[in-house]
């Protein structure tokens, strides 16, 4: 039978239809952009078109430097806790009863079905002085006081302090952690689902224990979903901008609020487009570095 | 006498709680023999041999080995190695340190590890392919590594996976001859599942043939092919004439055949199957002395093989015959044609009596 990509006026007009799309909302956007990095803040805060370095220049100066490693700080945390978490519940989901994991997979993608915005304010009132765990510790600070009290202790515990969980660089991490885990879960299970089970079999059969198979054969075999889920949540976690500015205090100010405050209260665009596109080339680096690395690794390993 | 190597006593496996794939299962393996579980997909084999190596975990019964219960102990603690029908080479890692895997994983010292290692390796002829990775090897090749893997940890029982289905055709006649080799030079006990009826009668000494989940005869091969327990078996092990029979007093009577003075056995009166191998038979122009059984037939098909022809005989028993003949010279083949009139004959000794 012939392929239909071997037809090339078929081909050519199925790819109009993309090509388009792509071109006028990702390619012209993105060049205006570059376009404007180059250029100069007018009186008004419109848009001068120029040939200057100086918003680079800008974007490089310690203050705004500063911020792009706290953020990179920021992702790299989020991206660890998020492995430490989502690695153990890929592999509760892959090593599921067949007939559980079709539900355990819509569970993890339930919040997507939800906006972003409404999640996030709803860990403001998760972490809020008021919010539900600090009435849930404060009551129980209460039934303790009671108790200690009856035995004769009063006072023993004091007044209850609400912690301070919102509106601080944790508070930060926990929302990011939340928002894309999925991101991180969804590929490590998908190269944990194809792994050939008799590989772990294999090394038990060797001699090797649970730990062992999991650290020798397991994570190496499913390396590349592993790699791909960190890359994805370092990288959406190193852009955003909503979540450190609903959950964030003054110091938790991330590169993507400080892009979003040029284009916005700032009416600076020259500089929040040289900001972006620095932040688009530290993408492109780590992309690159990984492409090598997974390009060296398939010469060795077909999993 | 020494005690068996493999005790297994009413191993039962039932999945689900519904399916039965091993059902009270009793065999023992003496040392140093190759076993095999010989069956149709599905009977239960494979689930046997996991049950063996603890990737399985029996609903009911017993399995010892070397005098051990083992039931309890989990895979990496039993001293019995696979080799799995994928092999499952691990591809992450070079030749050598797929092999020097289990004993790593031992705490073995380096020395130690490269000495059997590289002994190993010299035992299925893959020296110098240590630094080789999976992906740069052939099928045979990845065979040999998952068997050096697992001998290399020097198990008292070897168990093999369909060994062979993964491999060319012609590899796989020599592989056969390779294994027994190998197993008699290392002495180790083999354990091999395969469907494959050609592979357990030329390869093991001893043969389980399972149906099922129950195993309908444990044999040699050759018990197996000229005195199998039943019909199943008899069926099963190669290609095989039957006709429904009934047991009189005097001997044997076959529609088509007459009265026959076989040897009952002891067989009760009443229903059975008398039954020949097509090799057995002989084809001939003049009618055959009254000792043997004899009936005329006439050549219907002619299937060719080379070296030997299958003949398929309309006959007065109305049930089709296969006669096989060997090509003992080049025009054989061409004397026999469709439509030409012979006499078919055998021994008495050679007829079978099976159930019904």
């Amino acid at each position: 039978m012939e392929n239909w990509r071997d037809n090339r006026s078929l081909f050519a007009a199925l790819m109009v239809p993309p090509t388009f799309w792509l071109v006028l909302f990702f390619t012209l956007p993105l060049a205006l952009v570059w376009i404007y990095s180059f250029g100069e803040r007018g009186p008004q805060g419109q848009t001068l078109l120029a040939f200057s370095f100086a918003n680079y220049a800008r974007a490089l100066e310690w203050i705004h430097l500063g911020i792009l490693f706290k953020s990179l700080a920021i992702a790299a945390l989020t991206t660890a806790i998020s492995l430490l978490i989502g690695l153990p519940v890929a592999l509760g989901i892959a090593f599921a009863p067949k007939r559980w994991r079709g539900l355990l997979l819509v569970l993890v993608i339930l919040p997507f079905w939800t906006n972003l915005l409404i999640r996030t304010y709803a860990w403001i009132a998760v972490l809020r002085t008021t919010g539900f765990v600090n009435t849930g510790l404060e009551g129980a600070h209460g039934a303790l006081s009671a108790l200690l009290a009856g035995l004769g202790w009063p006072e023993a515990l004091g007044q209850f302090e609400p912690l301070s969980l919102l509106y601080n660089q944790r508070a930060v991490v926990v929302g990011l952690v939340y928002v894309h885990l999925p991101f991180l879960i969804l590929p490590v299970y998908a190269s944990l689902e194809k792994l050939d089970r008799s590989y772990l079999e294999a090394s038990l059969d060797l001699g090797a224990g649970h730990w062992r198979t999991l650290v020798s054969v397991l994570i190496p075999l499913a390396w590349p979903g592993i790699a791909s889920g960190a890359l994805l949540v370092f990288i959406l976690s190193l852009g955003t901008f909503l979540t450190p500015d609903l959950l964030g205090g003054t110091d938790s100010i991330m590169i993507g609020n400080l892009i979003a405050q040029q284009f916005g209260p700032s009416r600076d665009w020259p500089f929040g487009a040289a900001i972006s596109f620095l932040l688009m080339y530290l993408t492109f680096a780590v992309l690159w570095v990984r492409a090598g690395y997974a390009n060296r690794q398939q010469g060795q390993v077909t999993v | 006498m020494t005690e068996d190597i493999i005790q297994v006593t009413g191993l039962t496996k039932t999945f689900g709680g519904v399916v039965t794939a091993v059902d009270a299962v009793d065999f023992s393996v003496p040392e140093g023999a190759f076993f095999a579980l010989l069956g149709p997909s599905g009977c239960g084999k494979t689930t046997i041999l996991r049950m063996l190596a603890g990737l399985e975990y029996p609903t009911a019964g017993s399995i010892r080995i070397d005098g051990a219960e083992m039931v309890a102990v989990p895979p990496n603690r039993r001293p019995v190695n696979m080799v799995f029908q994928s092999y499952a080479v691990f591809p992450h890692m070079s030749v050598a340190e797929n092999v020097g895997y289990g004993l790593r994983v031992a705490g073995v010292g380096r020395a130690d590890i490269a000495e059997r290692v590289g002994a190993a390796l010299a035992l299925v002829r893959l020296d110098g392919f240590e630094a080789r990775r999976p992906d740069q090897l052939s099928g045979g090749q990845r065979q040999r590594v998952a068997l050096a893997r697992a001998l290399v940890k020097r198990p008292r029982v070897l168990l093999l996976d369909e060994p062979l289905s993964a491999l060319d055709a012609n590899l796989r006649e020599q592989m056969r001859l390779e294994l027994v080799n190998l197993q008699h030079s290392v002495g180790i006990t083999f354990v091999m599942v395969t469907h494959d009826q050609d592979e357990a009668l030329s390869m093991a000494d001893r043969i389980a043939v399972m149906e099922a989940g129950r195993i309908r005869q444990l044999a040699t091969p050759y018990e197996l092919y000229e005195r199998p327990a039943n019909r199943f078996v008899a069926e099963f092990i190669g290609a095989i004439n039957t006709w429904p029979a009934t047991v009189g007093t005097a001997g044997v009577a076959v529609a088509g055949l007459g009265e026959l003075a076989l040897d009952t056995g002891g067989r009760p009166a009443g229903p059975a199957t008398l039954a020949v191998r097509p090799e057995k038979i002989a084809i001939s122009h003049a009618e055959p002395t009254a000792a043997l059984i004899r009936l005329p037939a006439t050549l219907r098909q002619h299937v060719y093989f080379g070296n030997e022809s299958q003949l398929l005989f309309d006959n007065p028993t109305g049930r089709t015959m296969v006669v096989s003949v060997a090509n003992r010279d080049r025009e054989q083949a061409r004397r026999l044609a469709v439509g030409s009139q012979h006499w078919l004959s055998w021994r008495v000794e050679d007829s079978m009596l099976l159930d019904p």
